[in-house]
């Protein structure tokens, strides 16, 4: 039995590594790791106590963490989805990926380790330098409130791991990279623009179902309602009709993530089922 | 080169770059445009003022206080606001109206239930100086207190400046970081040496 389960695992750790050497070449998470330490610096704002100390603790430490992910969310975007796109679409075209299936590993492994590294790997500089950057520039608001700085890092993350999902469906059906990344980074900002027209419609027609339904796949629109008691920007002014409760954002939050397990499912499914090289 | 040896050396090398981002960060200069003021009081024997600086701060303002004075002082800063301070006292020292003389005593009574918000505190001195950053959005008041039986001349000077991270923290971080992640490196540079050194005597071979 042990000889089995060290049989799996060594092929596993190999393909994580190869994966690992190909996503982050020297000096590539250097560069990241650069980034993100100055952007958790340099973005930080506390819009959120611009109203003095009576702000609630919970929304300084939604504003302060929400104002990092603008620049810093978008570069760890275009990581995933150069490593997706790029690092599975050049192995399924130089037929990399057909060497994998020789190894004795189920198809599944082969793709977890390539996730892993692309995905996985990635997020915790981000995740990491970010929450520590943040913590040394105000350990009370980030210390006490790690729990809201985590749930507002969850929701601003699905968005990214949806697309991601997406480009991994593009690139295991089209068997090439480029355009999947192309497509990736399209669907990133379309739907940053659908936001945008969805809270306009929602602030001045005051029907917020196309808000509620964008929240599954963005849950920072409902966590910054929440915070925030309005939609995002200065147009987009409170709608009566709908005032999320917490539970609520928790609830969106959870929804979303299974949108993204679901692609990123289905994904698993056609690379190991239907997938013919 | 070996595999725990190879991630060793690219977290040094992450490493090394997250300290050259604070390090950079460190540097930036704080901006001179916030609000500043200069104010020379007297101080009655036996009261205190925390009308001098009242000021909410975040974690991205320094202010930085300077307080003289003829008569030793005792100098507290403290992170609530005067308001606070005020309607405390009042309402702990009865209705009789003696909060508006500002005596010692009340404050005393107040600094001893609210220990944890004093930032920082100097006493029997003549010369204050002091730079406050906060770690949170807190009020940051500034009380001068006179227990001498004479009047204190006092002269105020406080200036409050923006600025991207505290530097004296960003820097310390990226004193340690730098040398752990070089020394985390080393394997790495030791290797890229290597290669280096083998390439001619490599390319000497093909070309025979």
């Amino acid at each position: 039995m042990a000889k089995i389960q060290k049989g799996r695992g060594r092929p596993f750790v190999e393909l994580f590594a190869s994966a690992l050497n190909e996503d982050y070449r020297f000096p590539l998470l250097e560069i990241f790791c650069f980034l993100y330490a100055i952007g958790a610096f340099i973005f930080a704002g506390f819009r959120f106590g611009l109203g003095g100390p009576s702000a609630s603790g919970n929304a300084v430490a939604y504003g302060l963490t929400s104002s990092l992910l603008g620049f810093p969310l978008f570069i760890f975007v275009v990581l995933i989805l150069k490593n997706v796109a790029f690092g599975l679409g050049n192995d399924l075209e130089k037929g990399i990926v057909q060497t994998f299936f020789s190894y004795p590993i189920k198809r599944r492994w082969i793709l977890s380790a390539k996730l892993l590294s692309a995905v996985g790997v990635g997020l915790v500089p981000f995740v990491g330098i970010l929450t520590a950057g943040m913590y040394v520039l105000a350990p009370d608001v980030v210390g006490p409130y790690i729990g809201i700085v985590l749930l507002t890092f969850a929701t601003n993350l699905s968005e990214p791991l949806l697309v991601a999902g997406i480009v991994l469906l593009v690139t295991l059906l089209l068997k090439r990279g480029a355009l999947a990344l192309v497509l990736g980074i399209v669907t990133y900002f379309a739907l940053a623009i659908v936001q945008g027209i969805v809270s306009v419609i929602a602030a001045f027609t005051n029907n917020v179902t196309g808000l509620q339904i964008l929240s599954l796949i963005s849950p920072s629109l409902i966590e910054g309602r929440y915070f925030s008691e309005q939609s995002t920007g200065p147009f987009f002014g409170p709608t009566t009709s709908w005032s999320p409760t917490f539970t609520d954002v928790l609830s969106y939050t959870a929804g979303s993530y299974i949108i993204v397990a679901i692609v990123f499912l289905l994904g698993y499914m056609y690379f190991s089922r239907r997938l013919n090289l | 080169m070996n595999r725990w040896l190879a991630l060793t050396s690219r977290i040094g090398t992450s490493l090394t770059a997250i300290g050259l981002a604070l390090l950079l960060i460190s540097l930036l200069p704080s901006s001179s445009s916030g609000s500043s003021s200069q104010i020379g009081t007297q101080i009655q024997a036996g009261t205190y003022t925390a009308n001098l600086f009242d000021q909410i701060m975040s974690p991205q303002q320094s202010a930085t206080l300077t307080v003289t004075s003829d008569t030793p002082i005792d100098v507290y800063l403290v992170e609530v606001s005067s308001s606070f301070l005020y309607q405390w006292i009042y309402s702990h020292s009865g209705t009789d109206g003696k909060y508006y003389s500002n005596n010692v005593t009340y404050l005393k009574s107040f600094l001893g239930n609210f220990t944890q918000s004093i930032a920082y505190s100097q006493k029997a001195t003549l010369s204050f100086n002091y730079q406050y950053t906060s770690t949170k959005i807190t009020n940051a008041t500034l009380i001068i207190s006179n227990p001498s039986s004479s009047p204190a001349n006092v002269q105020t000077n406080w200036k409050v400046s923006q600025q991207v991270a505290p530097a004296s923290r960003v820097a310390a971080l990226a004193d340690w970081s730098i040398p752990v992640g070089l020394v985390l490196a080393i394997p790495w540079f030791i290797d890229l040496y290597q290669r280096r050194i083998r390439k001619p005597t490599t390319g000497a071979n093909v070309a025979a």
